[in-house]
């Protein structure tokens, strides 16, 4: 799967991007109070780009394939329909592209003041944005335009984001998407001037092809960019903010002092003090086989502009304010971005450079709290260091990495005690009915308990000193509050009670026991008693190998239409309240249905990156809110995969064939396999109560999906 | 037959036994419906396509058949009709009754040269157990391939005539019916799906062991056949018996290719 959506993101992005420039935007003057910031949130009218079915879009796009083409070319053609309407439909069915929030209505105004003179091309162009903190913006071949809050983030001006704007515009006018799959399909097929081409010569002429391509665009978006009023400085600077595309908004020393939340704490100087950071550099993102260097293109576009007079023109034309605004909310986004990416020490720089301008903002505390957490979990089961390869294999320049390079040395145990001690002091200061930040410190005293062998009076214990924890001496600190209150007291006295079962949940029993307890689930099955559950989004695929292009889009997403209407039955004839929420049906009016399927699908995929952590979530408050509106808290991830394979005929199944008829399809068809699995959350408490999955030699009917379904069902139903 | 039944009682309480640990996880069979009942349909193939003729060239004796009416290529259906209950996710007991009695008669012409035809009628009361692999192959009862094991026993019916000197003389069956009574069991591979919610189309291979019926004595070839075995042969090789699956010489054995349909109840 991801091979494919690889290649067809490969297809897709026709701009690319680079790196920001050191400028600290934050901190501007804006309308919108940050003080309790809420995450941006999908909302207003649904519009028809998510709600068309993929089939439809099919049907729309294959009447544009010209007859007069050579057959491979119109079948590849039909094919690169069938998959980028599937593509590009999953992309706006994550919950990760936003319609109708300020930020893309403000991307929206900009296209509308370039194409003012031009109405029926801006009624053929949507622009939608990504909340993806890469810096990127791409389009697709039927005009929709997806744009990176990354992006938007680092811009430094209104015109710079009009010209990358004007770019994707001009890749759609003159067809590049569809034109550059032609062209690799000559290639690949080697049909035309491609016939006595070498493989090398191929690939080099792909490449060559997409640079090209990008050149053209550069210029034709120029000329769109020309016809409005903006600073023409915009089209050429753009390039220098591409070029720092990597590195984070601002780069600044990092305050140790935001640890600082009572006289127990202390960083200790020396150490900090020997941390060694690179200065950040360009990147001409000379290595890309599709994008030309980014200094060329920026001496082409000085070129043509240089002479140009700049009189009349502006760096802003729709808002300054709103430019400011829009920026400051992707700000405040990207450290939840950095969280969900497991990036911690990045979600603590952001949020600290941020909090410098804004020291009471709730928000931008919590983040600092999750970060130091899920760096303290990751710590106390041993997974931090499989986190630290992957922060030095990617960007590390700047001064962030103060930060990295501190977490790096600390102890699992003073990572959780900081983390305990910031989140305690937030509920003090703060909030105290914060239920999100009242479950990590529950869950971090349950990890110095099963984890550490913690006992009452350690907490009350002042450990610096201790050689005992393996700690590095970096910080000082006292847990003295949790002896102080009976709620923690008794929630350690229960954890000690439940000490097995704790260990039995989180696989860390060593005697078997949790196997033995595994098989017997296998054999009896589960017991729950649930009468009421969410399904989310139940997933469909269908892949037939035998096949050229084994992934079969179209079947995929008529199923995953029909699949809510079969669980729901099943489940009625269980007497079971099932509610599924599924993108495959969705409404103009729908918005919040969609947002709360982002929001579980984002939950999920964080739950499962965890492996064996028992972390809270990063946004547990929602999903508590979540389970109060639908009345449960058991929310059902579902799907089927089903696969057909070729099943060679022999002698033997000739024979076979000939004294059994009534075997033949067995015997003459292809081998199927339905793969069906259920994953059941208890959202508030966080744990997975089924993880069940079956595999059945047999074709995908009605009889098999009500089979399975019915049965995982029935185990979650009965008592 | 004290011996044999007592045999047979036994070896369906440990049938039964095996599986009470399983019902305490029971499936909820088919959305929930777990009763079932079944038609199945044994095709016994024309004598003129599938009889082995059996006996050897050196035998006293020598086996026909005739037809009622002109056709050799009559194919005779052995039916059985059943009721089933999912015990399981992966298996399913049910009671059956088979009726099965061939539009073709044996035929012997023996030694005092006479024709002697057999005229059979046979019926069977088996317990069917089917195994649905869940554990393997995922397959939830009653959806997926199966292994079926039938106990059952069966009683043959037989009215003769042997007042005929030529085998194309009229056949009456006039003497005093005779029967038999035995043990059998039936292994069988199958594969069952449901349809609409409430079919449950079927189809199996498999093979029935019917040890007290003959498809071939050894006393025959010698042309000392006795009265009483060849009803027993004839019994045998009229159901579709056939010999070589055990021995070259004996024990019956039958060949079942089966169609069937069920209906799910509740």
């Amino acid at each position: 799967m991801n091979i494919y959506i690889k290649k067809y993101l490969c297809i897709l992005t026709v701009f690319a991007f680079g790196f920001c420039s050191q400028q600290v935007i934050w901190g501007q003057d804006h309308e919108k109070d940050f003080t309790d910031y809420k995450n941006i949130e999908l909302t207003g009218d649904i519009p028809r780009d998510f709600t068309v079915s993929t089939n439809s879009k099919f049907e729309r796009d294959i009447k544009k394939i010209e007859k007069k083409n050579k057959r491979e070319v119109q079948k590849a053609e039909k094919r690169f329909y069938e998959e980028s309407n599937y593509l590009i439909d999953d992309m706006l069915l994550s919950g990760k592209v936003y319609f109708d929030d300020t930020i893309t209505r403000y991307a929206n105004r900009i296209i509308d003041t370039l194409l003012k003179d031009d109405e029926e091309l801006r009624k053929e162009i949507r622009v939608y944005t990504v909340k993806s903190p890469s810096v990127n913006a791409f389009t697709t071949d039927d005009g929709i335009i997806f744009m990176n809050w990354g992006l938007i983030a680092k811009a430094k001006n209104e015109a710079q984001l009009a010209y990358i704007l004007a770019h994707e515009i001009s890749h759609f006018q003159k067809e590049h998407i569809i034109d550059n799959f032609r062209e690799s399909t000559k290639m690949n097929q080697g049909i035309g001037v491609y016939k006595k081409s070498s493989n090398v010569e191929r690939m080099t002429a792909s490449s060559n092809y997409s640079k090209e391509l990008e050149f053209v665009a550069d210029t034709a978006g120029l000329r769109i960019f020309l016809n409005s009023d903006y600073d023409l400085n915009g089209a050429t600077s753009l390039f220098d903010v591409l070029s720092y595309g990597q590195a984070p908004f601002a780069n600044e020393d990092f305050d140790y002092n935001i640890f600082q939340v009572d006289s127990t704490f202390a960083v200790k100087t020396d150490i900090v003090g020997n941390i060694q950071y690179e200065e950040i550099v360009p990147n001409d993102n000379e290595d890309s086989d599709t994008h030309p260097g980014i200094s060329e293109r920026k001496s082409k576009i000085e070129k043509i502009v240089g002479k140009m007079s700049n009189e009349g023109k502006s760096e802003f034309l729709v808002s300054e304010d709103k430019f400011a605004e829009v920026q400051n909310m992707i700000m405040y986004e990207l450290p939840k971005m950095k969280l969900y990416e497991k990036d911690y020490p990045m979600a603590i720089y952001l949020s600290s450079l941020l909090l410098k301008n804004d020291t009471l903002n709730r928000y931008l505390r919590k983040n600092i709290i999750k970060g130091i957490y899920g760096i303290a979990k990751h710590k106390n089961f041993k997974q931090y260091d499989d986190l630290i390869d992957i922060y030095e294999s990617e960007f590390l320049q700047g001064k962030n990495k103060y930060v990295y390079e501190f977490f790096k040395e600390m102890s699992p145990l003073e990572t959780s005690a900081l983390a305990m001690t910031m989140a305690y002091h937030y509920q003090q200061e703060y909030d105290y009915n914060d239920l999100g930040i009242n479950k990590i410190i529950d869950n971090l005293i349950q990890d110095l308990v099963i984890i550490h062998q913690f006992e009452l009076e350690d907490f009350n214990a002042t450990v610096s000193d201790s050689t005992k924890y393996g700690m590095s001496g970096q910080i000082n600190f006292d847990l003295g509050f949790v002896t102080d209150e009976d709620y923690y007291i008794d929630l350690i006295d229960r954890i000690i009670t439940d000490r097995r079962v704790i260990e039995d949940r989180l696989d860390i029993i060593s005697d078997g026991t949790y196997k033995t307890f595994r098989n017997d689930l296998h054999k009896n099955g589960y017991e729950l008693g649930i009468d009421r559950l969410v399904v989310a989004d139940p997933f469909y695929l269908k892949i037939d190998l035998r096949m050229q292009y084994p992934l079969d889009y179209l079947a995929s997403a008529t199923a995953k239409e029909n699949i809510s209407e079969i669980i729901v039955n099943n489940a009625e004839k269980l007497d079971m309240k099932v509610k599924s929420l599924n993108t495959g049906k969705l409404t103009k009016r729908s918005a919040q249905k969609f947002e709360h399927i982002s929001f579980l699908n984002t939950w999920v995929e964080e739950r499962l990156s965890y492996g064996g952590i028992d972390m809270v979530s990063i946004d547990y408050n929602k999903a508590v809110e979540l389970s109060k509106k639908y009345k449960t808290s058991n929310f059902l991830w579902c799907g089927i995969v089903t696969a057909a394979e070729s099943d060679p005929i022999g002698m033997t199944k000739i024979a076979y064939g000939i004294f059994f008829p009534p075997i033949w399809p067995k015997i003459f068809g292809p081998k199927r396999y339905t793969y069906y699995y259920s994953l059941l959350f208890d959202i508030t408490e966080e744990r997975p109560l089924v993880y069940d999955y079956n595999l059945v030699k047999l074709k995908d009917n009605n009889a098999t999906l009500n089979s399975n379904i019915y049965y995982h069902l029935w185990q979650m139903n009965r008592d | 037959m004290d011996t044999l039944k007592y045999i047979f009682l036994v070896f369906v309480i440990c049938f039964i036994s095996m599986n009470t640990i399983e019902i305490n996880a029971q499936s909820p069979g088919y959305q929930g419906k777990n009763v079932y009942i079944s038609y199945d349909a044994t095709p016994r193939f024309p004598k003129t396509i599938t009889d082995d003729s059996g006996l050897d060239d050196g035998s006293l004796v020598d086996s026909t058949f005739v037809v009622n009416g002109d056709s050799s290529f009559t194919v005779n259906l052995k039916h059985t009709v059943g009721v089933h209950y999912i015990f399981t996710r992966n298996m399913s007991i049910g009671l059956e009754y088979t009726f099965h009695q061939p539009r073709y008669f044996e035929n012997y012409f023996t030694s005092d040269i006479r024709n002697t035809t057999f005229k059979v009628k046979a019926t069977q009361f088996g317990l069917n157990f089917k195994w649905y692999n869940f554990k393997k192959r995922g397959f939830i009862a009653p959806v997926g391939s199966f292994i079926e094991v039938r106990p059952s026993m069966y009683l043959v019916d037989i009215e003769k005539d042997n007042m005929r000197t030529q085998p194309s003389d009229e056949v009456v069956f006039t003497e005093v019916k005779d029967g038999y009574t035995g043990l059998g069991l039936s292994v069988a591979y199958g594969m069952q799906t449901v349809w609409a919610g409430r079919l449950v189309p079927s189809y199996k291979v498999g093979i029935t062991i019917l040890p007290n019926l003959y498809t071939f004595s050894p006393e025959a070839s010698n042309g000392d056949i006795t009265a009483s075995e060849l009803p027993k042969m004839a019994a045998g090789r009229s159901i579709g018996a056939r010999s070589g699956f055990i021995s070259n010489e004996d024990r019956g054995v039958t060949l079942d290719v089966t169609i069937g349909l069920g209906i799910l109840l509740f």
